[in-house]
């Protein structure tokens, strides 16, 4: 400031003494002229120094040596004046440097918009080197490039030489966005050009974060599924959203002194852990299961997550699911409908082309026998559409029948097979059954296995080639015991297995031949044998077989006798 | 004792004509066929059949209305039931076959083997009794 102040005293000084000067110049040279006109002297020349000369040209040549004399007098001071500039605006640089560079994100930018220099907080926060950014377009920073509204904005005004500010993002180096309140200023030349820009920044990218964590948290909290964040070892509760709150009546500061199984007075820890198990295998990252509540029914979802030291925590949140099993029961009713409205009619169409087909009516001609039979078979597959369609709507809407009993394995196996061999004798196929164990009561229930098998032994008879055997077996299979059916048909292609159990998948068999089938059937096995939580699946090699299998688990076998020697036939 | 006389009872005038044929054609039954709860109840008393074949849902009077009036109004209590039904849900059925119906048997039958069908549960019945 003092140097500031000694340069423009510098300044005032040699403007007064120029003054001077020039008013001393004036003076002489008016006082001369006034002498000349006054005394009406002839212009005689003098002789100075041994020329002649006219009084003019002395004045002039004095007048010219009086100039020299001072310019050489003032020439120091003209050069302190100089200097004075050089430093104040060194010094000017300096402070603004100093005030804005140490904490500011500086850069600047020429005239088409490319970084000419960036300090130091500006390469360290978007973690770029110098060289990646000199002579880059900052454009390249800006998330969405040239279209970034921000971006443009900034542009507009520096081209109509105004100060733009504003809050933007610039992308960083690894890709994420930073957030940054910025002042940009045009830079002129002397006509006024705009030659570039000076741009300064502030990084508000935590504040954004911390503004945006609080706003999530209070979403969170008012979400209207339960959440539960809880210790990972010992299930104690770290966080609880208010939903979870008033359903279990605890407080917010009480609730961290609370376990998770304190939910529910039917928790059982060591059901959940297993349950959980596949998120540490890494075989899932969500686990989820249907439960009947208190309020109802609910669905628990729970994942993994890393708390903020570190460790990991569970996640779980609770969705009510009445709304859901409400439309689910809705949904079955109108399917109801449909289904009672077409199987009205169907009974009626049915019943007289099966009555025409037998000859009650009379005896029919070969050629009308052969139309009856495309009536009759079609007939069939639109009621198996239905009644398939039906059952999946059933299971899911939790109408079908899963009361769970002991049940007979090997004898359920043996009827269904007695019962399908006479289906499989019209395509020309035997069903042999390999009995690996002599008996086998599990818990399940027994209509629903047996259409399971049903499903396996019809598809194996529809895919086996004429004169094959189709083999069913039942064995232990580790702590499990495996049923199995067996066909030596065309094979399921690897690109196809992930679309067997879906419903209507429509595959195309190794041998490319289609059968008949509604294209539900393995779907309504795969939800059966979800819902009695045998775990269902196939091994297939094309040109040499499939086999569809489900595992009655270690806990629903009540007894098991394995054969020594197995085998058997049908 | 031999099944003979069966009341049948069904709006559905298509579904009449293929039960009747199925009974009495394929099986060897004497069948009467009603179109509704209120007609049932006027032939029923005179007839006094062996077994009643009621379809379940009819407009006006459904089958077990109709089922609860002929054992109140035409002192049939001791006539079995079987109920014939388009209707899926399995609850329903059971909750029939609970309240005494002999069997539901689901539409569409087969009129082939429906006479049969009818005899078996016949059989079983008389057997239990």
């Amino acid at each position: 400031m003092i140097r500031a102040l000694s340069v423009k005293t510098g300044y005032l000084w040699a403007a007064v003494s120029c003054a001077f000067f020039a008013a001393i110049l004036f003076f002489l040279s008016t006082k001369h002229l006034l002498n000349h006109i006054r005394a009406g002297i002839a212009d005689e020349p003098v002789e100075f120094l041994t020329r002649q000369y006219s009084l003019d040209q002395l004045i002039v040549f004095f007048l010219l040596l009086l100039t020299f004399a001072l310019i050489r007098f003032y020439k120091n001071r003209f050069l302190l004046v100089k200097n004075a500039f050089e430093a104040l605006k060194t010094n000017e640089i300096s402070i603004r440097e100093a005030a804005i560079g140490r904490h500011a994100i500086v850069s600047t930018l020429d005239a088409k918009g490319c970084i000419t220099s960036a300090n130091e907080p500006f390469t360290s926060k978007l973690g770029y080197a110098p060289v990646d950014l000199i002579g880059r377009p900052i454009l390249e920073l800006y998330p969405l490039g040239a279209d970034d509204p921000q971006y443009k904005e900034a542009r507009a005004s520096i081209t109509e030489n105004r100060v733009w500010s504003g809050e933007h993002r610039l992308v960083s180096k690894d890709g994420t966005n930073r957030t940054f309140t910025a002042t940009i200023v045009p830079s002129t030349d002397v006509n006024g050009g705009i030659v570039g820009c000076l741009e300064i920044r502030s990084d508000i990218t935590a504040a954004r974060e911390a503004d945006a964590s609080a706003f999530l948290t209070s979403v969170l909290e008012k979400l209207q599924d339960e959440v539960y964040i809880y210790k990972v070892e010992t299930l104690e509760i770290c966080y609880v959203n208010e939903s979870a709150r008033v359903r279990t009546g605890w407080s917010k500061d009480g609730s961290t002194k609370m376990r998770i199984s304190d939910t529910a007075a039917t928790f059982d820890e060591q059901a959940f852990r297993r349950h959980v198990e596949p998120l540490f295998s890494g075989e899932k990252d969500l686990v989820t299961v249907e439960v009947v509540h208190s309020k109802g029914p609910v669905e628990i979802s729970t994942r993994i997550i890393q708390s903020l030291d570190g460790l990991p925590q569970f996640l779980s949140v609770l969705r009510d699911l009445s709304w859901r099993k409400e439309v689910e029961n809705e949904k079955l009713r109108s399917a109801s409908m449909v289904s009672h409205e077409l199987r009205a009619p169907l009974t009626s169409i049915h019943g007289a082309l099966r009555l025409l087909h037998s000859g009650v009516a009379g005896d029919l001609g070969k050629r009308a026998q052969s139309i009856m039979d495309i009536a009759c078979r079609n007939t069939d597959r639109l009621l198996f559409a239905i009644n398939d369609i039906l059952d999946l709507e059933k299971i899911k809407g939790n109408q079908m029948d899963f009361s769970i009993s002991e049940i007979d394995l090997v004898a359920s196996v043996i009827d269904v097979s007695e019962l399908m061999s006479g289906f499989a004798s019209k395509h020309s196929v035997s069903i042999s059954v390999n009995y690996g164990v002599d008996s086998a009561i599990v818990l399940g229930n027994s209509d629903r296995i047996a259409q399971v098998l049903t499903n396996f032994l019809s598809n194996a008879i529809k895919f086996s080639p004429v004169g094959a055997q189709i083999l069913v077996t039942m064995q232990a299979n580790g702590d499990n015991l495996r049923v199995s059916v067996q066909d030596k048909g065309p094979g399921i292609p690897d690109e196809q297995r992930k679309f067997l159990f879906k419903p209507f998948a429509q595959l195309r068999p190794a041998d490319g031949k289609k059968r008949e089938g509604t294209g539900l059937g393995l779907a309504i096995v795969a939800a059966i044998l979800a819902r009695l939580e045998y775990p269902v699946g196939v091994n297939s090699a094309v040109g040499r077989g499939t086999e569809f299998f489900f595992d009655v688990p270690k806990s629903q076998i009540l007894h098991l006798e394995s054969r020594k020697i197995a085998n058997g036939g049908m | 004792m031999e099944l003979k006389r069966i009341l049948h009872v069904d709006d559905d005038e298509d579904i009449r004509t293929i039960v009747q044929m199925a009974l009495e054609v394929v099986g060897n039954f004497e069948i009467t066929q009603s179109a509704s709860g209120s007609e049932a109840l006027e032939v029923a008393i005179g007839l006094n059949p062996q077994l009643l074949l009621l379809d379940v849902m009819m407009p006006g009077m459904s089958g077990p209305e109709l089922w609860a009036q002929l054992t109140d109004q035409a002192n049939m209590a001791e006539t079995p039931v079987i109920f014939m039904t388009a209707k899926v849900e399995d609850e329903f059925s059971q909750q029939l076959v609970r309240e005494g119906a002999l069997a539901v048997i689901s539409k569409p039958f087969d009129p082939m083997t429906l006479a049969d069908q009818i005899a078996e549960i016949w059989k079983q019945w008389q057997t239990k009794d």
